[in-house]
């Protein structure tokens, strides 16, 4: 595939959208939602990695796709091409409505954040998701919806404000705004700390990751069961991106800020599960699952924040971390949109509550083998990092024995109680 | 007098004399006095592009003609000059066609349109000064054109307001008057510099120096609406859509901060008025102004109001980004001449659209506006965000440059003063965008007018539509050559900061 042809697929899966945002044009075409998503699919399909930029355009804009990238953006068309059926099933909105110009319009931002190869592409791109997806959350919903929508839009003011402010400490160190230039120029400068505070406060607030959540559970309880799709998965995943394509993660030891993250990570999960056992409403299970989603992320964001040489180890599973975890929300969402409507409106109740006591019991029995597990890794990893101690190759075993040492080892423990406690929600 | 020279003042007299033709004109020439108004706008649109072509390839445009002794009349087509005279006529291209289809059928016609084009033409004028009794006599001749505009409608709340306008502008005019004067016996030239003709003045003028900044400050600030001397301009939102567009974006406030920038720039330069210790408190004014206006704006229901304490605020950055006193804030200042134009002037074509065709003139009138005329309230929604700052709207380009600036003269306090703004910015305006596409239309509008299928008239609906379209592209596009933001640069190189 000529790299021509994978540039035009680039502008087309952008633009497309946008210009199918238009009333006039999608009014006249038909399945319009299916099709905008049609040149970002074409690219994941066709086009080999590859890169496109644009100097004319703002400050001069660059998109890229490559391995990473291609994961998440493969996982985003399948949501996108997935909620765009659902909605046409449930002939949902009306053909008048403006809801289709800003699925358009929060799916081209979407794609182009993905896209996006610096901090300025991204945070246009990101604005104009973020302002879209409002509209998506508020569309036709009642008073409940339209207070978790104020809640998002005041986190969302904030979390761009801090963004640019962000942008321009990075912009004062750097000319070039390519993702990898401002890792290594905000690494080790007077301002790395705003910054990584601007930084992690933004996407944390837009993402909506706990403790910064509370608009995501507001949103979820009243939001269809159609779009909390969306809701549950492109701000969580385009969050996640951010903080992994604007922190200098790698390139400097940050304890204090790898720490942080992981205790909120931990706590994060915590919440959710525990949050979920005592609300006991099944259709709230998607926005704790995405808590416990990305409070994972915030660990292993953390551990790679604390052991900067230990992130090449494992970076190259966090972009598809992000795509398996937008995949997982979609799975568990459809779940609760099943189980919900299988049965008739008068028995819906007792469907929750056997979901729930199923869940339960779940939980009693898979608790006391979680534990047995837990133990047993503990034990594992004590004798493994001995042995490691005695191995002849010192830099490796080092490198290990730091890891396992103090909090990381026990931050593994809880990383696989979140995991263990989203299956056993399932 | 070569050809070169006598442009300048073709371009200043491409409107003076259509207006001064169409105050002869009875008020059903209606043909006639469209005609003259776009022939004018259309020569002075092709002259300013001549002018700008040339500039750039390094021509000189200069038109001198003798005044009084030692004094002369200067009109000189500099970077910074070409820069707001591009916006003038520009916009009065544009706004000349709001205001025929906004004043269609009503009374005066030939009178406003009269008043009109003297108001451009002293603002080309302001623009196009060499030196500052040119620049005084042009400012004082924009009062002067601007009242009538104002009182147009003849109402007593007009009246008051005009009253309000002329009493403040006239005091504005006076101090301008007294410092140039001062400055005059103390250097015996008023002609523009780059990097100012002061420097040669000694420790003893110290005092006196300062006192003529403040007076000249003071005097362009109750034009620029500096807080506390902005009273005048929330008052004029009395007057006709076109009129406010033309106040806000174009002619009068602008005029205002374009003469602060040639004061510090031309007349003191940057360097000599940093060392007088006057360009910090100018930037703390100028920040407190942003944040006040804001804040004011906050609490505003009446939509025009509100966008005009907006002004009072979006103004104060042009002021902020020269007062940082570096290029790159001076670049961010200088910019957003041009941006705050573009994103303004949509905001008030929006708001008399939406007062001419349903009748609405507060924001709690504007529930489900979006349903009923999408296209004037998608341009209201990229003035609006231009405003706010968010990308890729031209108000994006002139925060990052002002907040780059302020980082590079080691200022951050400006971070906040802006981060500031924009967050009250969102708070006045996304509720306003919120009503207009989520809420629920009322079953009839305070005074609808029929336009048939269309949402309303051609010649209202165009002006918003492409003003809109060139705040985004003055955003998207800020990197091409001759982009105002690239102009601006020019500007920054050639005029102020020459290595």
């Amino acid at each position: 595939m000529s790299s021509d042809f994978s540039n035009i697929l680039i502008w087309l899966a952008v633009l497309w959208p946008l210009l199918l945002a238009l009333p006039a044009l999608h009014q006249r075409l038909p399945f319009p939602r299916h099709l905008a998503v049609l040149p970002a699919a074409f690219l994941v399909l066709f086009s080999a990695d590859s890169a496109l930029t644009v100097p004319w355009l703002l400050f001069g804009t660059s998109f890229s796709l490559h391995g990473g990238g291609r994961w998440i953006l493969v996982a985003i068309v399948m949501l996108w091409l997935l909620t765009a059926t659902l909605l046409w099933r449930a002939k949902h909105p009306a053909p008048n409505d403006y809801f289709t110009t800003l699925f358009l319009l929060t799916l081209s931002g979407n794609v182009g954040l993905i896209l996006a190869a610096d901090l300025v592409t991204f945070f246009c791109f990101s604005t104009l998701m973020s302002y879209g997806f409002y509209g998506l959350l508020i569309h036709g919903g009642n008073g409940q919806v339209h207070r978790a929508g104020r809640l998002y839009l005041i986190c969302l003011i904030v979390a761009d404000l801090a963004l640019f402010e962000a942008l321009l400490l990075a912009a004062s160190n750097t000319e070039n705004l390519q993702f990898l230039a401002v890792h290594q120029a905000m690494s080790n400068v007077p301002a790395t700390h705003f910054y990584l505070g601007l930084v992690l406060t933004a996407f944390m607030l837009k993402a909506g990751i706990w403790p910064l959540s509370l608009w995501l559970s507001t949103a979820f309880s009243a939001i269809s069961s159609s779009r909390a799709l969306l809701l549950v998965s492109i701000p969580v995943a385009a969050g996640l991106l951010g903080m992994l394509r604007w922190l200098p993660v790698g390139k400097h030891s940050f304890d204090e800020w790898g720490l942080s993250l992981q205790i909120i990570g931990v706590a994060g999960m915590l919440y959710a599960a525990f949050r979920f056992y005592t609300a006991r409403q099944i259709r709230l299970l998607p926005a704790y699952g995405a808590t416990v989603g990305s409070g994972l992320f915030m660990v292993l964001l953390g551990v790679g924040l604390t052991h900067p040489s230990l992130w090449h180890d494992f970076a190259y599973l966090a972009n598809p971390y992000i795509a398996v975890s937008v995949l997982f929300l979609v799975s568990l969402s459809l779940f609760v949109r099943r189980a919900q409507h299988d049965q008739p409106p008068d028995t819906t109740f007792d469907s929750i509550k056997r979901s729930i006591k199923w869940v339960e019991k779940k939980i009693q029995i898979l608790a006391q083998q979680c534990s047995v597990e837990l133990h047993r890794i503990h034990r594992l990893s004590a004798i493994a990092g001995r042995m490691l101690s005695r191995s002849p190759d010192t830099t490796r075993s080092q490198k290990l024995e730091k890891f396992m040492d103090g909090w990381s080892a026990r931050m593994i423990m809880v990383v696989m109680l979140g995991l263990l406690l989203t299956w056993l929600m399932i | 007098m070569n050809w070169d020279a006598w442009i300048p003042l073709l371009v200043v007299a491409s409107s003076l004399l259509p207006g001064l033709v169409i105050f002869t004109l009875a008020e059903e020439r209606i043909r006639l006095r469209t005609g003259l108004n776009l022939f004018g706008a259309l020569t002075k649109l092709a002259l300013v592009g001549w002018m700008f072509w040339g500039v750039y390839n390094g021509h000189h445009f200069e038109t001198r003609l003798p005044l009084l002794p030692n004094l002369e009349l200067v009109l000189r087509a500099g970077p910074l000059a070409l820069l707001f005279v591009s916006l003038s006529t520009v916009l009065w291209l544009v706004t000349t066609i709001y205001a025929i289809g906004y004043l269609e059928g009503s009374p005066h016609r030939s009178r406003f349109f009269g008043f009109f084009s003297l108001c451009v033409t002293a603002t080309v004028g302001v623009a196009l000064s060499g030196n500052m009794i040119t620049f005084l006599i042009f400012y004082e001749f924009l009062t002067l054109a601007t009242y009538p505009l104002l009182v147009h409608r003849g109402t007593e709340e007009a009246r008051r307001a005009g009253h309000t306008y002329l009493v403040y502008t006239m005091i504005g005019g006076a101090l301008l008057l007294l410092g140039t004067a001062w400055l005059y016996s103390l250097t015996g030239t008023l002609e523009f510099t780059p990097r100012g003709f002061l420097s040669g003045l000694g420790e003893e003028h110290r005092h006196a120096l300062i006192i003529i900044f403040v007076l000249m400050i003071a005097g362009l600030g109750v034009k620029a609406a500096l807080v506390p001397l902005h009273g005048w301009l929330p008052l004029a939102m009395v007057a006709p859509a076109p009129v406010s567009a033309l106040l806000h974006a174009v002619a009068v406030v602008k005029a205002g901060a374009f003469g602060i920038v040639r004061v510090v720039y031309d007349v003191f330069g940057v360097d000599f008025a940093t060392g007088l210790g006057v360009m910090e408190p100018l930037a703390w004014l100028a920040g407190f102004t942003i944040i006040y206006g804001s804040l004011r704006a906050l609490f505003q229901d009446d939509l025009k109001r509100r966008l005009a304490f907006s002004t009072i605020s979006q103004v104060s950055y042009i002021v902020l980004g020269v007062a940082i006193a570096g290029p790159i804030a001076t670049i961010g200042g200088v910019v957003h001449l041009v941006h705050q134009g573009l994103m303004k002037i949509t905001l008030f074509f929006c708001a008399g659209n939406l007062a001419e065709t349903l009748g609405i003139h507060k924001v709690s009138e504007m529930n489900g506006v979006g349903r009923r005329m999408p296209w004037t309230m998608a341009a209201f929604t990229i003035g609006a965000f231009g405003m706010i700052g968010a990308p890729p709207v031209a108000g994006f380009i002139s925060k990052w440059y002002l907040g780059m600036g302020a980082l590079e003269a080691g200022q951050s306090w400006v971070l906040l003063v802006l981060a500031g703004s924009s967050l009250l910015n969102a708070a006045y305006f996304l509720p306003i965008l919120h009503a207009a596409w989520f809420r629920k239309s009322p079953e009839s509008w305070p005074h609808e007018h029929d336009f048939g299928r269309k949402e309303t008239a051609w010649a209202l609906l165009l002006p918003p539509l492409i003003t809109a379209a060139l705040a985004l592209a003055a955003g998207l596009l800020a990197t091409l050559p001759f982009s105002p933001l690239e102009w601006a640069k020019l500007i920054s190189v050639r005029e102020f900061y020459r290595p």
